[in-house]
């Protein structure tokens, strides 16, 4: 059996390898933009916070990011994974909602709104590729997945880069399928090779991706970001949420200008980040203002506040999830007791 | 921020004052050198409501076209210990030297206290070993003296996880080489000067100066000094702080980022036990926060604030040599003075230049 330092190490290793991840995928998703925008491909990258609906049925579907073919009338729905969940049945779920990127689908940066065709691209972790191509041929040739669209698996990976001069590099290499470009076709198969050392000043601008980020990666960007952007001093103060997302609107702009576009940052992130802020002590509701705080930003905390956060939200869930297990072993306890005395 | 002339009247009372202390047995004036745009002693004023361990007195003892001498008298408790001395504080324009004849340790736990509670509205600027090198040669040509070494303390880069000091001491007069070949030495072993010690054995020269900007004489005046050295390094600070000067985002038009990108002379980050110890490094700066974004597989991104003005910053390494230091929403010069000084003396020295996007 785990100790509690072990349940707790764990955690905490679970919760920095997806921080890690979430800014690999913002990296990712800069790095395609700046890809498609500088090397002459025949794509345009479109948006990583587009509005797309089905356009039968109205519901709105998620892609992570949005290319156009040069003529406007082909495009692509990018869905990027920094991890694909385990067992199979949940994958297998995953694959089922991106069979709805399948359907005609409208919000494209054309007049109309609308493409003629477009195709389906997603980017799976490195880590997970294997594992994915060999559980989705599967799928596709028993019929349990059926694409309507031409449909593509790259793999993605932050790799050490001695090979290419020294630099960061994120390789993107095909995997599985084909979208329905030649070209795009031929450029994965060749491996992508985003180079992350130029993407360092458009990360400043670019933080957040569509998908909401770890709890604790939006707790230090307020922290050492936004919270010194809106008092002078190291000390409490009292801010309003929309002042947090005023500055968070200011300086983490959008991915693009297309009417309609949600923003970088959504106002539930930084609610739930300050709603955790007051969970760990430090901060606190005003009770006569519902969205009013105040921070406890004066109080000395650990310098390394990214691992200061990281632990105390572990220990939070280890708590809950201990207090839930004695409620339930206490529920079952009475459960028996009163079949007992029947 | 042009360097101000020294009036013959402020030479005179200031010589008056370290003669006095040139007199005694191994006697040495030392000389803090300081930037701000406020008045010292309102600066100090300020400063003495708040601190309940120091008390001061002073009195001003020149004033002329901006210049102004006082002569400050303090008392820091220290525990049980009581520190007591006296210095005079000069400015001239925005450059402010704090000069003292007392011990080294009324400058360490007396003057540099006073001046790092004063942070940020008084900066301590720095200077490199390769700027040191060229004050030197500025400061031999204009004197028209031969300048020789006594010993230098070399730094180099933490050596995996500790600063390695050297020391070198001649014992005959004319074992004594000249100051460039201290430096031909550490380039060649790879380190850099901290600090050196100067003399020359044709005139009444004597002094060590220090990265850290200190400058300690134990012969000559301080107008000769001043003239011929400080004026020196304070063109290398004016540049420094100009170079800090409104990077902030919202200083910018269209608020886009103006990085910074500090260059090393070899490939350092190659080594994936340098970029952690980089990390450890950034802990231990002092009164800040930050939070490791990434960890340095393959390179570091760290969030950073400046726990005494809330400037914040990030660092990322660049390459395999190269640090980016990214201004964040407000960013004050005097906290990019005191972070990149911090990687200087504790990581390694390198170059700072504008990062082009």
């Amino acid at each position: 059996m785990e100790t509690s330092e072990e349940i707790l190490e764990k955690c905490k290793n679970r919760k920095r390898n997806e921080l890690e991840r979430y800014y690999q995928t913002v990296l990712l998703t800069i790095g395609l933009k700046d890809f498609f925008g500088t090397t002459g491909t025949d794509f345009r990258f479109i948006s990583a916070e587009p509005k797309i609906i089905i356009s039968k049925s109205l519901s709105e579907v998620f892609p992570d990011a949005v290319f156009q073919y040069s003529d406007d009338n082909f495009g692509i729905l990018c869905e990027i994974k920094t991890s694909m969940p385990y067992p199979d049945h949940f994958l297998l779920e995953e694959f089922r909602q991106l069979e709805r990127y399948s359907e005609d689908v409208k919000g494209w940066d054309t007049p109309t709104k609308q493409v003629q065709n477009h195709d389906i691209l997603l980017l799976c972790h490195i880590m997970d590729s294997d594992r994915v191509v060999n559980r989705i041929s599967n799928w596709i040739s028993k019929g349990e997945i059926n694409f309507k669209k031409p449909f593509c698996i790259s793999e993605w990976g932050v790799i050490e880069s001695l090979k290419f001069g020294e630099r960061d590099i994120i390789l993107i290499r095909h995997r599985f399928g084909e979208t329905g470009c030649v070209s795009l076709n031929r450029r994965l198969r060749e491996n992508i090779k985003l180079d992350v050392d130029r993407l360092v000043a458009q990360y400043e601008k670019c933080r957040f991706t569509r998908k909401e980020p770890p709890l604790e990666y939006i707790m230090a960007q307020l922290w050492t970001c936004i919270f010194p952007a809106l008092h002078e001093k190291t000390e409490n103060f009292e801010v309003n949420i929309n002042d947090l997302l005023k500055v968070a609107y200011e300086y983490y702009i959008p991915w693009s200008e297309i009417e309609g576009e949600y923003s970088q940052v959504r106002k539930k992130w930084i609610v739930k980040a300050m709603d955790n802020f007051c969970e760990i002590f430090l901060a606190e509701k005003i009770k006569e203002q519902p969205e009013n705080y105040l921070i406890y930003y004066g109080k000395r905390i650990e310098k390394d506040v990214g691992e200061y956060f990281i632990e105390k939200t572990c220990r939070d869930e280890i708590e809950r999830a201990r207090k839930r297990g004695i409620k339930e072993a206490l529920e079952e306890a009475q459960k028996r007791l009163t079949e007992f005395k029947q | 921020m042009a360097h101000e002339r020294l009036t013959t009247t402020l030479s005179l009372l200031i010589n008056q004052y370290t003669d006095a202390f040139l007199k005694m047995s191994r006697g040495a004036i030392k000389v803090l050198s300081t930037f701000s745009e406020t008045r010292f002693v309102d600066m100090v004023d300020r400063k003495l409501l708040e601190l309940e361990n120091i008390d001061a007195d002073f009195r001003k003892v020149y004033e002329e076209n901006g210049s102004i001498l006082w002569n400050f008298s303090i008392e820091r408790r220290i525990k049980r210990r009581k520190l007591e001395g006296s210095f005079l504080a000069l400015q001239l324009g925005e450059s402010i030297y704090l000069i003292t004849g007392q011990p080294t340790e009324f400058l360490n736990d007396g003057l540099f206290y006073l001046a790092q509670k004063m942070y940020p509205e008084l900066i301590m600027a720095y200077i490199t070993s390769e700027e040191i090198y060229e004050v030197l040669g500025s400061f031999s040509k204009s004197v028209g003296v031969e300048l020789f070494y006594t010993k230098f303390v070399a730094k180099k880069m933490f050596g995996k996880a500790s600063t390695d000091i050297s020391f070198a001491t001649k014992r005959e007069p004319k074992e004594y080489d000249p100051y460039t070949e201290a430096f031909r030495e550490v380039r060649s072993r790879g380190l850099w000067i901290d600090a050196i010690r100067i003399f020359s054995k044709s005139a009444p020269i004597e002094f060590s100066i220090s990265r850290s900007g200190v400058l300690k004489y134990y012969r000559g005046t301080f107008d000769t000094y001043y003239n011929f050295l400080l004026s020196e390094i304070w063109g290398f600070y004016a540049q420094r702080l100009k170079r800090f000067e409104n990077r902030g985002r919202r200083d910018q038009p269209e608020k886009e980022p103006n990085p910074l990108l500090m260059e090393f002379d070899s490939n350092v980050f190659e080594d994936v036990a340098v970029r952690k110890q980089l990390i450890k490094i950034i802990g231990d700066y002092d009164f800040c926060s930050y939070s490791v974004i990434y960890g340095g597989n393959p390179h570091v991104y760290v969030s950073i604030v400046d726990r005494i003005d809330n400037s914040s910053f990030s660092l990322r390494t660049y390459g395999p040599n190269s640090i980016v230091i990214m201004p964040q929403v407000k960013s004050s010069k005097a906290a990019l003075m005191r972070f990149s000084k911090h990687l200087l003396d504790n990581f390694r020295e390198g170059t700072i230049s504008d990062f082009n996007t």
